[in-house]
Order: structure tokens, then C-alpha cells, then sequence
């Protein structure tokens, strides 16, 4: 401690000189001001020991000044070994230069310390009462058994410019978060910085973070996260008005693209690995042989299933490629209605219908909510709803900064009236399809409650099995036990872009006007937890029934 | 959406008379599945009678476009084809020309057709005929107008025009904005 008082003392003694050459250039009132307000802070700082550690304001301006001592440190030492070395300091005193540091000597020195010390007591103390600090709060981080602390306050530095250090941070939080005791810090705590670290490290705003962070766990968010940057495999859908998906698979291959099919649940989908044409570009593209589509987007359409001669709704169709599906699985029988709102997207919705060879097609341009009163009792509906797009983020970026909760709640507002009217224009007994291509609870799950709560429909089997089964709750809200019908798409899952598609079979027309009665009903699939779960509850029952006869033979 | 009138109805059969010839027939009497032509805002459409009935029920405002587009009339009265009735004209065509798979790119991008991108063509193809162009596999390409009679295409240099490229199915990534192949 000594040792490290002598050091402390030249180091104070060399600042004081630097502050005295400051003093004579510039105005004496301004400095002094200023180091009475920093005193004044230290000492407050002094008196509250215990919170120290949470103060991390304060501890920056420490180490700051830390910084800076070792910064003068380095200088001092030159100076010394230069100062050994003059023998000519009696001549330099005289000169006033701003630089006069490297000339003077040891002997001078010692007569300016105490001039300089009678002059400035003030600044002396306050450097002394900085250094305790200092000394104080090196022992406290010795202490410390957590390196927590020690980590936060470099990386605080690093932060800003080093992406590695943030991502080590991440591994690091969720590690901590898998393990049931956190240390000090509570689990919320921890999850804020996470949920700040994966803003930075990939790009987005904190309202949509917070969303993503309450529907999955830590490392699953990561795997999400890394997913929506990296692009889905480019997929096309074969047109069986016009060719086999093994005669184009051929003819694109000697055109040089290298293909494969997309899976067992779909007879038209090919993945374009590499390819040296541009695959939207090809004559047979031209000649509408194959559509570019992604693979999760012919979901809803095989879920629908229409058949021949039927009269099918579609009520949001640009740019057309689900429309399209329609009218090649039904062979240009029958009638197909392609709706939609918006007229600049009608274009495109058209050019595909043409050039895919869809005869059957009417276009029109009403707003979804009013086609009830055009026409009703549709065979079939498939309502493609217009949503935040948060699963395919991969393919538009911006969504991340751009999107906040007041879209995914206005899109959700807009997605339950249209949903109604789908239901309206259906018939009895008809079916209707809802599909989006986002992730969140608000524009599925909670859609199709509200059409459960407000329409005489059922949630039904999709017939398929590709997705992860709904949601039945989310944070405050609880779905109907049918809910685990639907069924949800994520990227980081099934390398497909993310998508929700459900299938809904009307039973009746109008609104339900009387009062839900909440029945408890089993869910149709029944997972592990829910066995495990029940099988409780029947050995709960059993054991309750048992006490009772036992009671009852004893009366 | 209206039916087309006996003015209109001429002049329409006239252009796709060039194409097709007598064929025009086959296009309309179908008795097992009626189809109809239909004018919506001065664009002929071709549908089944049925979805033609059905899109009575739709406004006229919204009511944008059924089944097949032909083509326009222009404000002279005039009838402009579309490239998008290609699939449909290209079964009954009277004049049809072949190309090689060098010229199918060519004329894709939409140039006009050199003697040496020619694989065969129809015979007694008169000059300033309207052909339909195909490729080897029997995929239609495009419309087109012969510049030499099949006879007289014969003996040509390679670099001589044969067909002028009036429209092609090039036209579907060209035109983004209006879609304005006039013929």
C-alpha cells in the first residue's frame, strides 16, 4: 500500500503540473468551477458504497479516468527516463513552451511541487479522493466470484464495433438461462439484455424482438433469428394445364439446372439448386410450363382441395400464384373468382393467369369485406390474407426495422373482418381455407378464435402434414382445444418460409348471437404432455373417490 | 360487359381471319361447352358461356377481366391481338413457321427472324401473310408477318429477314408497366 502511495504521489505531483501550465494559458475562473462540481460528485460517491456496483455511470467515469491515468502513466514514464537523461534543466525552466514537460528536471521539479502544491490544494485532494476509488473498486472486482461484471464493463467498450463480442455475449446468456439458478441477476433482467444484444447483433426493433422472445424460447429464438437471414431454396411449381413435372423436370435440365423435387406431399413442386439459366426467364417459363412459388404458398391450395365443377372463392388472389394452383387442379372446370383490392396488383395477377392458360378465371376489384353482398354460397373459400409478412423476412429485410406491434395488431383487425365475410360467402357445408404468411399469434391464432366465437364454423383435419401443430395459448389468451389443427411454419423448422394455413368447415350461416358456453373438450391431437397429464388427473380422481368410500364405510 | 356488335364482331373475325382462316368456326361453335367472345371497355374477351353468366352478377366497375383476352379496339375501331391468345389461336393456325432453338432465343428477345434461325416452314405461305411461329417441340412462340412467300424464301442469304416479329411471349418479362403489344 505504501509502494503504491509513492507511485500515486509523482503521478499526482506531474498532473499537477500539467494543470499549472493549463492555468497559466488559459482563464483561472473556468477551471476551478469545474473541479469544484467534480469534488462535490465524488464525494457522493464516496458515501454510497454498497451501490457502486450498480452504478455503472459511475464506474465508466472511473474507468475513464483509469484509462486516463494509465494513459499519463505511459507519458510519465517516458518523461522520467527523458528527465534522467537532461542535465540542462536550469536553462529550459526559463522557457515558457507548452511542451516543456520532456525538458524539465528532477531538481526543478521538486520546487514547483511545492509552489504548485500551496497553490492548487483542491485539485490534489480531488485526484487523491479519485484514487481511493479506484483502489476501492479494484478490491470490490477482486472480490467479485462472478466475471460478469468484468466482462459487461469491456464489452461495454467493444460493444459498438465488434458484432463477435455481442454474439459471444448471446451464447453466453442463454447458457445461464438454461441453468435453474441465474446468481444475482433475475431472469428478466437477463432476457432484457438478451433481447437488446439480438437487437443490435441482427438488425431489429425492440418492439418486434419482444414479440418474437414471448412466442419462443432463447435458443430457439437464435435458430429463428439466423434462419430469417439466410434465403429459402428457390422453388417452382409445375403447370399440368400444360406439361409433366418429369418432361419439364428434363427439358430444364438440358438447359442446364441442376433440380430436384421438393418432397413427398406434392406431385408439382421442383427445388432449383443451381442454375445457369435465369430460372425466370427460361422459354418455358414463357410458354407458362412452371410458375415460381414458394413451397409453403401450395400448402393452403392442398389443404383446400378443390374439385371439379366447383365454384371456389379467392379472396385475396394477387399476384396469383394459389389462384393459379386452383385452376390446375380443377382443369379449367367449373368457375373461379379472383378477388382483389388493390388495382396495381391486378396486373400481375392477370399477366399469370394468362400466361399459365387459366380459362376459368373471373378478375374482379372489390374490398374483401364486401363481396358477401356481390355473391354467397361458394363451394370453397381460400382467404390469403394480407399480413405483416414476419416469416419471410429472408426474402425483405426491412420488415425488421419497419414493423412494429401496432401493424400486426391493425393487419390483425383487418385480417377478422375479412375473415367473417369469407365465411359468409360460403355455403353450408363449405370450406373455407385462412392462411397467411406470418408467424405471429395475433394475425393467426386470435383471428381464427374470433371467427370461432362469432361464426357457426369448425376448425378440421388440413389433410396434410407438413407444419407444427397452432398454438392452443398464448401469453394472457387461451384458443379453443381445435386450435392444434392448424398448423404453423417456421424456417428454422421446415426450410420453408414461415406460414400459418388452417381449414375451417362452415355449419351453418349467420352470427352466433347467443353466449359461447365454454365446454372443456379434448383437443383431437393429443400430445405426450397431454397424456401424461390426464393419466394425473385420473389417479388424482381415483385416490379422491377411494378416500371417500373409505369415509363412507366408516360411517 | 357486353356482347360484341355486328361492326365490331367484322372487323374482329377479319384480323383473326389472317390467323387462322375458316378455323374461326371451331373457336365458337362448341356444342358441348359454348364459347362466347365478350367486350369488356373495348377488350374482347373469350370465356364459356357459363362464366360468362356468372360474370353478370359482377359490377361493371369491378369486373375486370374473364377467361382469355384477345385483344383491344383502338378508338379508330380498329383490332390490336395480344400475345396472350397465343395457346388458343395456335391449335387452328393456318400458316405456321418453325424455328431453330438459336433463333427461338432470338426471337424470344424479340428480333426479327433471319434465314438462318428458319427450321421449315408451311407451304404456299403468300407474302405478307400472318404466321404463328413455333419452336421444334411444337411450343407456340409467337405472331409474326412473312416478309418472302415460302417459295421465295428458299433461295436467300442467311442474313436476309424472313418473319417481322409482331409479338412473342418475350413480351410477358418485357412489359411491366402497360401492356401494349399492338398488332
Amino acid at each position: 500500500m505504501s509502494n503504491k502511495k509513492a507511485q500515486f504521489s509523482k503521478q499526482t505531483l506531474q498532473l499537477a503540473q500539467k494543470y499549472a501550465k493549463q492555468l497559466m494559458q488559459k482563464d483561472v475562473i473556468e477551471l476551478k468551477s469545474d473541479d469544484d462540481n467534480d469534488i462535490k460528485s465524488d464525494d457522493e460517491e464516496l458515501n454510497i458504497e454498497d451501490e457502486q456496483n450498480e452504478q455503472n455511470s459511475g464506474q465508466q467515469e472511473d474507468e475513464q479516468f483509469e484509462e486516463q491515468q494509465d494513459q499519463e502513466d505511459e507519458n510519465n514514464v517516458d518523461e522520467e527516463q527523458e528527465n534522467d537523461d537532461d542535465q540542462d534543466g536550469e536553462q529550459d525552466q526559463e522557457d515558457d513552451e507548452q511542451n516543456g514537460d520532456e525538458e524539465d528536471e528532477e531538481e526543478n521539479q521538486d520546487e514547483q511541487e511545492i509552489v504548485e502544491q500551496k497553490e492548487e490544494p483542491k485539485k490534489q485532494k480531488k485526484i487523491k479522493i479519485q484514487q481511493q476509488q479506484v483502489e476501492e473498486e479494484q478490491e470490490n472486482e477482486q472480490n467479485d466470484q462472478e466475471s460478469y461484471q468484468e466482462e459487461e464493463q469491456q464489452n461495454d467498450q467493444l460493444f459498438e464495433t465488434d458484432l463477435n463480442a455481442i454474439m459471444n455475449r448471446i451464447n453466453k446468456i442463454i447458457e445461464i438461462l438454461k441453468q435453474k439458478e441465474y446468481g444475482k441477476f433475475s431472469r428478466e433482467e437477463l432476457l432484457n439484455e438478451l433481447k437488446k444484444h439480438l437487437c443490435t447483433y441482427y438488425g431489429y426493433n425492440s418492439d418486434l424482438m419482444s414479440h418474437f422472445s414471448s412466442m419462443f424460447k432463447p435458443a430457439e429464438l437464435v435458430a429463428f433469428l439466423d434462419a430469417n437471414d439466410a434465403p429459402r431454396p428457390i422453388t417452382i411449381r409445375v403447370n399440368t394445364l400444360r406439361t409433366r413435372r418429369k418432361e419439364l423436370a428434363q427439358t430444364l435440365v438440358q438447359r442446364g439446372v441442376n433440380l430436384d423435387s421438393v418432397g413427398d406431399w406434392t406431385k408439382v413442386g421442383l427445388v432449383i439448386f443451381e442454375s445457369k439459366v435465369p430460372i425466370g426467364a427460361t422459354p418455358e417459363y414463357l410458354s407458362g410450363h412452371y410458375m415460381l412459388q414458394s413451397a409453403s404458398s401450395f400448402l393452403p391450395v392442398l389443404a383446400l382441395a378443390p374439385q371439379m365443377n366447383e365454384r371456389i372463392l379467392d379472396m385475396a388472389a394477387a399476384p396469383g400464384g394459389k389462384t393459379t394452383y386452383i385452376a390446375q387442379l380443377m382443369k379449367n372446370s367449373g368457375v373461379i373468382f379472383a378477388n382483389d383490392t388493390s388495382k396495381d396488383r391486378e396486373k400481375a395477377l392477370f399477366y399469370n393467369l394468362q400466361r399459365m392458360g387459366v380459362t376459368n378465371c373471373i378478375v374482379t376489384n372489390y374490398d374483401g369485406r364486401k363481396f358477401p353482398k356481390v355473391m354467397k354460397n361458394f363451394d370453397r373459400v381460400l382467404l390469403d390474407a394480407p399480413c405483416t409478412g414476419l416469416g419471410i423476412i429472408s426474402k425483405d429485410p426491412s420488415i425488421k426495422a419497419q414493423k412494429q406491434m401496432r401493424d400486426i395488431l391493425k393487419h390483425s383487425h383487418l385480417q377478422k373482418e375479412l375473415i367473417l365475410s369469407a365465411i359468409d360467402c360460403c355455403k353450408k357445408g363449405g370450406i373455407i381455407v385462412y392462411s397467411t404468411c406470418s408467424v405471429s399469434v395475433h394475425e393467426n391464432e386470435v383471428v381464427l378464435q374470433y371467427a370461432l366465437n362469432n361464426r357457426h364454423v369448425k376448425l378440421i383435419d388440413t389433410g396434410l402434414e407438413v407444419g407444427n401443430p397452432g398454438l392452443l395459448k398464448f401469453d394472457d389468451k387461451k384458443f379453443h382445444p381445435s386450435m392444434n389443427l392448424a398448423k404453423r411454419i417456421y424456417p428454422h423448422v421446415h426450410n420453408m418460409d414461415g406460414f400459418f394455413y388452417a381449414k375451417l368447415k362452415k355449419i351453418n350461416h349467420g352470427p352466433i348471437k347467443e353466449e359461447v358456453k365454454n365446454e372443456p373438450q379434448k383437443p383431437l391431437v393429443m400430445t405426450k404432455k397431454m397424456k401424461r397429464k390426464e393419466k394425473q388427473m385420473e389417479k388424482l380422481r381415483q385416490g379422491e373417490a377411494r378416500k371417500q368410500q373409505q369415509q363412507q364405510q366408516q360411517q | 360487359m357486353r356482347q360484341l356488335n355486328e361492326e365490331e364482331t367484322k372487323i374482329f373475325f377479319e384480323k383473326l381471319g389472317e390467323y387462322i382462316g375458316a378455323n374461326i368456326k371451331l373457336l365458337i361453335e362448341n356444342e358441348e361447352d359454348p364459347h362466347v367472345f365478350r367486350l369488356i371497355k373495348n377488350k374482347v374477351y373469350y370465356m364459356s358461356l357459363q362464366i360468362a353468366n356468372w360474370a353478370t352478377n359482377v359490377g361493371k366497375d369491378e369486373l375486370l377481366h374473364v377467361g382469355t383476352y384477345f385483344g383491344k379496339f383502338t378508338k379508330t375501331k380498329k383490332f390490336r391481338l395480344n400475345i396472350t391468345c397465343l395457346e388458343i389461336l395456335a391449335k387452328y393456325a393456318k400458316h405456321k413457321v418453325w424455328l431453330k432453338s438459336s433463333g427461338e432465343q432470338s426471337f424470344l428477345y424479340g428480333n426479327h427472324v433471319i434465314k438462318a434461325h428458319l427450321a421449315k416452314m408451311s407451304e404456299n405461305i403468300p407474302q405478307y401473310a400472318n404466321v404463328i411461329l413455333f419452336s421444334l417441340q411444337e411450343n407456340p412462340l409467337g405472331f409474326g408477318v412473312a416478309s418472302r412467300s415460302t417459295l421465295q424464301c428458299k433461295d436467300l442469304d442467311p442474313t436476309t429477314v424472313v418473319v417481322f416479329n409482331q409479338a412473342d411471349l418475350g413480351e410477358y418479362l418485357r412489359a411491366e408497366d402497360d401492356k401494349n403489344i399492338e398488332k
